[in-house]
């Protein structure tokens, strides 16, 4: 029996450093639940100084605040150890003792607080021995795992940046590790190098999405299309969890971890969109670019996956072995300072070499030789550039070791660091308001122990109801309004959002400007198409404009969370016509509809994007009063029957200039919001990207 | 319904994937590749509505509201949940093979022996819910006071201008309230903060932590965890025989340490 001590730990504040402690056993979707309780406050410790660099007085100061950081860690962890081992008999919830061996399997900190526990440098991998100059290059080569105990044998003149008696892998000869000390070496049946844990958050948004969109502005501004990727950034649509950006992407000042992930479910599309109709010079670079990107993004896609197979394992790995051979194309606006700095002098160099030459005389003869001159100096500088600029940074090795942590650990979303900073703001930060900011700890230890008396009761209770235990009925009363955990929503469509200026037919029209034969014609259409001939709507179109409408402007319609069937995601599908959406302009949704087997329509699958013209229910009289609750959809067609594009990969849909204006559907045909993003007037990109459902069924 | 390969085991609910692996595992079968797809289609959806429309009476509508509801839950079901449910039978009854099951450790998880006064501690909690308040309001008073933050000396006023009914809430100050607060959590002691001291040479500076160990004891502890908590590392296969990574039970790491460890453990008492 084992069982699996998962650390987490987070310095956001600068006044507090707080180590917190949860347990691997309790599944992911339980423990990171906000209100779940299951994250313990472990210690708070005082954050040391700053130092600024190469200050030879601090040099003495940092090595004994390593000292001491290490002397802090010990005596916390101290008591896994012998446990470790042997295991030790714990009283369980179910009434049971079991013998349970408390192993630290997993730190959960940002890179840089990474570096300081474990005693390396910022360049340097916690997890392998990758030297300093080949982080970028791709995860086909494998280093060994990160050897701490070599730095701690007390005869290698260790604790000093300067021993130089290892890492004989490493060709520049450097150890990669500055104070030699890792705070986790020496534990039992823990491996220093494994508790590393990817995070999503800095690796990927915070990381290497930041540097990504610094290549894609200078890329677009080379080619002249940053204008039309601000124009298609801000047009679009709404999606259900996705913030519609306001601004376009150049006026965002500021970008944090939620702009960024938002960013990263949009970025392709509208990439694509920005990059349309290239000119015969642009065709190449263009098509590396998107494929690069592509690359990216979908392995971000998939590395949120919460269950892997090996296929999915595969597919991720080759995604990033895709990105490192394709993000060449970024190279040249990789460029350092100091790179700048070399071209700027070589082009000098380059000058004035040639004013010693003589000028030749004649006119054209000057022009011609001007213009090869530009050449060369172009050349030369491509040429330094590609030969200076690297791709060697941490965050870009980090993602090598996605697919393996999955193999050890499980999925990549559970160990994120944003649910440690939840817990900081429960337990940390609240308590720090509340408290006279001197001798703030104590406060907030005591504040917030009174709150975890409190809610854990009320869960206990609750885990009381929901195993049917007999409780008073006040008791019940009590915890179904404060309980967190909310029970299963409705799994049906409904229909929200009465208009009360319609009545019937003729007011429905008028409403939605259309004509009422037209309206007829459709809805005599649908109801021989799809319903049985017994209870189809009224023939007459006399009969037909007197049975009651009723027009509403939204629908909820449940749809099933990715690979969590439990759970289900409201969309909620807007249809204002032309009214106004919190006083903001019209909605009106692009929502899937089913439109045919699985087999058509190529990589949609049967279903095509439409636009919400109207939901409506009507009351048939003559076929015993039953209601049909029926939407207008304006359908779009599959460009290219819907296989995906060689260069970015989505699908694109059109509005046929024979289109009809509109059809009648069930709504139970209606499967989910759609996210499309807008290319010309009558043309869109079907956006895979928005979630990971979408993700996984159109490909 | 599933879609059993014709040409070996394997079953699939989606056309793509079916298509896919025909491509993939029976290249040579290209010839009846174009008849075996159309099969794996599911029945036009369309269809599907129709009937269930004919089915089940259609609620009528309550004109008058501004929020209507559709009252039955399987008037539009999606197609999705008959999926699912086939993907449930599939793993129950068909599909003989081994490699679908998931596979627990042997031994791990092994209850070695039962918690004293366990049952005792558990009808405790049924009978008395709000132990140690003497009552529900008291409870439920506390919880207010200490979920929606008010401060101390606040709570103090309360009492002081006579708000509350001291008598039936069971405390009367924040000094008492406390006090119940404090025996609230029978766990409480594992919880304890001890406190140390850093010096680094210039100043010394106080911090706080906890034992590690009190604190798994605390978690594995309580009721609440009680049927999310996993003891044992297990091998989980999805329908085609791939192994699942999911949560970290189901991945390697514990597995293998799991192997390291003593398994198997009888207490003598």
């Amino acid at each position: 029996m084992s069982d699996q001590t998962h650390l987490s730990n987070f310095s956001g504040d600068k006044k507090a450093w707080p180590v917190y402690i949860t347990l691997g056993n309790l599944p992911s979707t339980r423990r990171n639940r906000p209100g779940s309780m299951a994250v313990l406050l472990l210690a708070l410790l005082p954050v040391p100084p700053k130092f600024s660099k190469s200050s030879s007085a601090d040099e003495l100061q940092r090595q004994i605040n390593a000292d001491t950081l290490r002397g802090v860690f010990e005596l916390i962890l101290e008591p896994l150890q012998e446990t470790a081992l042997e295991g030790v008999p714990i009283d369980c919830a179910d009434g049971n003792v079991r013998r349970c061996f408390p192993i630290l399997s997993a730190w959960i900190a940002d890179h840089m607080e990474n570096v300081a526990l474990h005693g390396i440098k910022s360049n340097a991998c916690p997890k392998c021995e990758v030297p300093p100059a080949e982080l970028g290059t791709d995860a086909g080569t494998k280093y060994p795992a990160r050897d701490y105990a070599s730095f701690c044998e007390p005869g290698n003149g260790p604790r000093s940046p300067t021993s130089k008696t290892h890492d004989a892998q490493a060709p520049l000869g450097t150890p990669s590790t500055t104070i030699g000390q890792n705070v986790f070496h020496g534990l039992q049946r823990v491996s220093a190098p494994d508790l590393y844990k990817p995070d999503m958050l800095h690796t990927v948004y915070l990381g290497l999405f930041k540097h990504m969109m610094d290549w894609i502005q200078g890329f677009l501004k080379k080619h002249g299309r940053a204008q039309a990727f601000d124009d298609a950034w801000k047009a679009l649509p709404p999606y259900p969890g996705f913030f519609v950006p306001k601004k376009a992407y150049r006026e965002v000042t500021q970008w944090q971890g939620k702009e960024m992930r938002n960013l990263g479910r949009c970025l392709l599309g509208v990439l694509a969109v920005a990059l349309r109709q290239p000119d015969s010079a642009q065709v190449l670079p263009f098509k590396h670019a998107l494929g690069c990107i592509r690359a990216l993004v979908d392995f971000h896609m998939m590395a949120q996956y919460r269950s892997h197979t090996p296929e999915t394992l595969a597919y991720m790995e080759q995604y990033l072995n895709q990105f490192h051979k394709t993000k060449e194309i970024f190279l040249e606006f990789r460029v350092s300072k100091r790179t700048r700095a070399k071209v700027d002098e070589q082009r000098r160099e380059l000058r004035h070499q040639r004013a010693q030459v003589n000028q030749p005389v004649s006119t054209s003869e000057r022009r011609r030789v001007r213009g090869d001159d530009r050449a060369e100096e172009n050349d030369r500088r491509m040429d330094l550039i590609h030969t200076e600029s690297h791709f060697n940074f941490i965050k870009m090795h980090l993602l090598c070791h996605f697919h393996d942590h999955v193999r050890q650990f499980g999925n990549i979303p559970m160990y994120s660091t944003e649910f440690g900073e939840l817990a900081h703001k429960d337990q940390i930060k609240d308590g720090w308001r509340r408290s006279n900011k001197n001798d703030a700890a104590r406060q907030i230890l005591h504040t917030y122990g009174r709150q975890h008396a409190i809610r854990m009761r009320l869960l206990n209770l609750d885990s009381l109801r929901r195993r049917g235990v007999d409780l008073p009925a006040d008791v019940l009363h009590h915890l179904d309004k404060t309980s967190t955990v909310s029970g299963p929503g409705p799994r049906y469509r409904i229909l929200k959002g009465r208009r009360g200026d319609v009545s019937d037919i003729m007011d429905f029209c008028k409403v939605l400007e259309v004509s009422s034969e037209t309206m007829c014609r459709e809805l005599i259409r649908y109801s021989r198409h799809n319903l049985p001939t017994e209870r189809q709507l009224p023939q007459d179109p006399a009969i037909l404009r007197s049975l009651p409408v009723e027009l509403l402007t939204q629908l909820e319609i449940p749809v099933p969370a990715f690979q969590d069937p439990d759970v289900h995601d409201i969309h909620r599908a807007r249809c204002t016509g032309a009214l106004l959406f919190r006083n903001q302009a019209s909605r009106n949704d692009w929502v899937w509809v089913r439109a045919g087997g699985e087999d058509m329509y190529g990589a949609l699958k049967g279903r095509l994007p439409a636009k919400l013209v109207a939901l409506f229910k009507i009351r048939d009289y003559t076929c015993g009063s039953t209601v049909r609750r029926l939407a207008c959809v304006q359908k779009l067609t599959a460009v290219n029957s819907g296989r995906l594009s060689d260069t970015h990969g989505l699908v694109t849909v059109q509005l046929r200039e024979d289109a009809r204006e509109f059809t009648v559907v069930d709504i139970g045909t209606i499967l989910g919001l759609a996210h499309l993003i807008p290319e010309t007037g009558r043309r869109w990109l079907v956006n895979s990207r928005i979630d990971l459902r979408t993700f996984n069924e159109i490909y | 319904m599933p879609t059993k390969c014709l040409f070996c085991r394997r079953k699939y609910t989606r056309a793509g994937a079916y298509e896919k692996h025909l491509r993939t595992a029976h290249a040579k079968l290209d010839i009846v590749l174009a008849s075996t797809v159309r099969y794996a289609s599911p029945a036009n959806y369309i269809t599907d509505t129709e009937t269930s429309l004919l089915h089940h009476p259609l609620v009528s509508g309550h004109p008058d509201s501004d929020y209507e509801f559709d009252l039955d839950p399987t008037e539009y079901e999606r197609d999705d949940d008959v999926v699912q449910e086939s993907d449930t039978e599939e793993t129950n009854d068909a599909a003989p093979s081994p490699a679908d099951k998931p596979m627990d450790y042997a031994g791990a998880g092994e209850a070695i022996g039962d918690v004293n006064g366990f049952e005792q501690e558990y009808s405790d909690l049924c009978a008395d819910p709000w132990a140690p308040f003497t009552s529900a309001h008291g409870f439920k008073l506390a919880s207010w006071f200490i979920q929606s933050k008010v401060p101390k000396s606040r709570i103090n006023e309360y009492f002081s201008n006579g708000l509350g009914d001291t008598a039936s809430v069971g405390y009367g100050s924040m000094h008492t309230l406390e006090n119940h607060l404090r025996s609230l959590d029978p766990y409480s002691p594992y919880l304890q903060w001890f406190e140390g001291q850093v010096d680094d040479g210039s100043r010394c500076l106080p911090f706080f932590y906890r034992n590690i160990l009190d604190c798994v004891r605390y978690l594995l502890r309580q009721i609440a965890y009680r049927d999310d908590l996993v003891y044992a590392p297990r091998r989980e296969y999805d329908s085609e025989g791939q192994r699942l990574y999911s949560e970290m039970h189901t991945a390697d790491w514990w597995w293998d340490v799991q192997v390291q460890c003593p398994t198997f453990y009888k207490n003598p008492d």
